[in-house]
């Protein structure tokens, strides 16, 4: 009986750690694995090395964005300040600063160049821009 | 592969770094293998981030040849004082854990930095605010002259409301990780966030591993390592894991000094300390509390821990000095007795959307577990000051934050919704790494001799005993009240297991 009581006490302390390591295990690889597989499959967005993905009940990444981005990167020089037209605050324009850093991207003043995004069901821009614009999808780059 | 390759490169220079720290504190000869190399690089990140932003504010980018200086340095002076240390002699050290424990407790680390590398996640705060100054003081290049970039990089990108009075610690360390792999991205700020989580559990080894049984030990690190609140921020580029894991690794050490009261450790501590300070705002107000913590539980001699403090301080001065000459001010959170005042009535929904997600499952409950496990040791009195201890660290922890969340000057709601699952890994971290101990105390699962036995007699002697040349067979009850430790006066009933404090660290 003694010896079933110090058992007991040794195995108590270690079914306090595992149980939850091993209830959640399966779950967790799960959940991961599915992560990396998702971003295979968007190999614009990881070789951009931005952080496009998100979780926010589905996994989304914003193709469009991800292929503006690098056409920013393309063509707009390193030291640029190019100005925003949107929410200072909207997701992707946070994501848009991250990625063509160390362009400075500001929402107001003087700047050499614009993006813009048109509106969801907007029309599409002309394909020949007389602006000499460049656009991806709602994405517009417009030199000033 | 290149990548790895270089981030490996940057982790033999961070240790390089922390390995002069180790030498200089005495650490190093208190672990061995892979858990000193684990510290080793732990700590020169801890270092870099406290050291780093003084060379920027300067106009010295974090790149490779500062840190390769530093580390030169840092090494040259760390082998000066060993050589200069009396010898003392060699203990043939017991090996910690079985092959089968060493594969249970770094699965996790392996897995997470799989993830880290292939899956980039990235959060909104990181991307707008962490890892965008890391990357802005990368590509600054090998001296910040540009005003343009120096303004981004302390403040923010452009008109974009983001937080400009947070220190540059962690964006200063990860532009180096970023200067040594080319990789301006979130891929090696994944891997270094892999890097520090392994550190705690290196410390978590050098504290426990004479309280705990190796079993209970690797389970609990791989608790740790497995729990999904913490995994998912580790890649998200947030700084709460880095910040947690300074923090924790500082308790830790500080908690051992209390025992020890070696130097060494309380210098370790500062350091990581200071690094938790250098990392968030959040850190120097948990910093303060942990000091206040140990000045109360610590007894006498309360100067050494006091210069300590005050260390500690003296770091974040350049840090508060540029805060103060820009004016900077909080965006989203400023303490103020008239803001508690006003948003008083908002603290029932902060309770229970705390308490929501500490038993919530990705925490594993590990909060509510280590203080039942702490609850349940009050009945015990040689274990109730660790039990103490930790209720009080999390209480003030946790008030901490409920200070936080009343004084936001954005709606607490969208606060509390956005920010707890980052904000409470804190205190889960603190409570994961301790719970093992705790509940040792409650089962008595400590070791069962083995690591004693290696050491012979001296070993399990304490500091006070041999300081007051008390023999350790025949006063264990008297021991175990006057240690300011409460692990070694939980152990004082079993002297087998008392087998923390080692000759090299008096």
């Amino acid at each position: 009986m003694r010896a079933l009581a110090r058992r007991r006490f040794v195995l108590a302390p270690l079914v306090v750690v595992f149980v939850p390591v091993l209830w959640s295990l399966p779950a967790t690889l799960r959940s991961e694995r599915m992560e990396v597989r998702t971003y295979r499959t968007h190999p614009g967005a990881a070789e951009f090395r931005a952080p496009f993905l998100r979780y926010s009940g589905e996994w989304r990444v914003d193709a469009d964005l991800v292929r503006f981005a690098r056409l920013v990167e393309r063509h707009v020089p390193a030291d640029a300040i190019i100005v925003v037209a949107g929410s200072p605050n909207a997701t992707w324009v946070r994501e848009l600063a991250y990625a063509v850093a160390p362009r400075l991207i500001v929402t107001g003043g003087e700047a050499g160049w614009s993006i813009e995004r048109a509106q969801r069901g907007a029309p599409p821009p002309p394909r020949i821009d007389p602006e000499g614009s460049r656009h991806v999808g709602r994405y517009r780059l417009v030199r000033l | 592969v290149t990548l790895l390759l270089r981030f490996a490169a940057g982790v033999v220079l961070l240790y390089g770094l922390g390995a002069g720290i180790l030498l200089l504190t005495g650490a190093w000869r208190e672990c061995a293998g892979l858990v000193r190399a684990l510290l080793g690089v732990f700590a020169g990140a801890a270092l870099a981030a406290v050291v780093l932003p003084w060379f920027v504010y300067l106009g010295v980018a974090p790149a490779v040849p500062l840190v390769t200086a530093l580390a030169a340095v840092s090494l040259a002076a760390g082998v000066v004082v060993e050589r200069r240390r009396a010898v003392v002699e060699r203990r043939s050290r017991p090996r910690t854990f079985s092959v089968g424990q060493i594969v249970w407790l770094s699965a996790p680390f392996v897995v997470l930095a799989v993830r880290g590398f292939a899956a980039i996640g990235g959060a909104y705060d990181a991307f707008s605010n962490w890892v965008l100054k890391a990357k802005l003081l990368y590509f600054a290049g090998n001296g910040l002259l540009d005003d343009r970039i120096i303004e981004l990089a302390f403040a923010t990108n452009g008109s974009l409301p983001v937080e400009r009075a947070y220190p540059i610690g962690l964006p200063s360390l990860e532009a180096f990780v970023m200067h040594v792999t080319g990789a301006p991205g979130l891929r090696p700020v994944d891997l270094l966030a892999v890097v520090m989580l392994a550190g705690v559990a290196a410390i978590a080894v050098l504290v426990l591993r004479s309280h705990v049984t190796p079993w209970l030990l690797a389970g609990g690190i791989a608790f740790v390592g497995w729990m999904p609140a913490i995994r998912d921020q580790v890649v998200s580029g947030n700084a709460d894991v880095p910040l947690a894991c300074f923090w924790v690794s500082s308790a830790l050490l500080l908690w051992r000094h209390l025992a020890t009261r070696h130097p060494g450790e309380l210098a370790l501590a500062a350091l990581f300390a200071a690094a938790a300070v250098a990392t968030k705002r959040e850190g120097a107000v948990y910093v303060v509390a942990l000091w206040g913590l140990a000045l109360i539980a610590g007894g006498g001699r309360r100067r050494p821990l006091l210069a300590a403090g005050l260390a500690v301080g003296v770091t974040a001065v350049p840090w508060r000095v540029f805060v103060a000459a820009n004016d900077l001010r909080g965006h989203d959170i400023e303490p103020s007795a008239w803001r508690i005042a006003q948003h008083v009535e908002r603290l029932p929904l902060i309770l229970r959307e705390l308490w929501q997600h500490l038993v919530d499952a990705p925490f594993f409950g590990a909060v509510p577990l280590a203080v039942v496990a702490a609850v349940l040791l009050l009945r015990n009195p040689p274990a109730r000051r660790a039990a103490l201890a930790y209720l009080a660290m999390t209480a003030l922890l946790l008030l901490i934050l409920v200070l936080v969340y009343v004084n936001t000057r954005v709606g607490a709601a969208y606060l509390l919704r956005t920010s707890l699952d980052r904000t409470l890994v804190t205190p889960s971290l603190l409570a994961a790494v301790l719970l093992p101990l705790l509940l040792a105390y409650r089962f008595g699962a400590g070791p069962s001799g083995s690591e004693a036995d290696g050491d012979g007699e001296r070993r399990r002697q304490t500091a006070s005993q041999r300081n007051r040349r008390i023999p350790i067979a025949a006063n264990t009850a008297a021991n175990a009240a006057r240690i300011p430790s409460s692990g070694s006066a939980a152990e004082a009933p079993r002297p087998r297991t008392m087998a923390s404090w080692r000759p090299s660290m008096r």
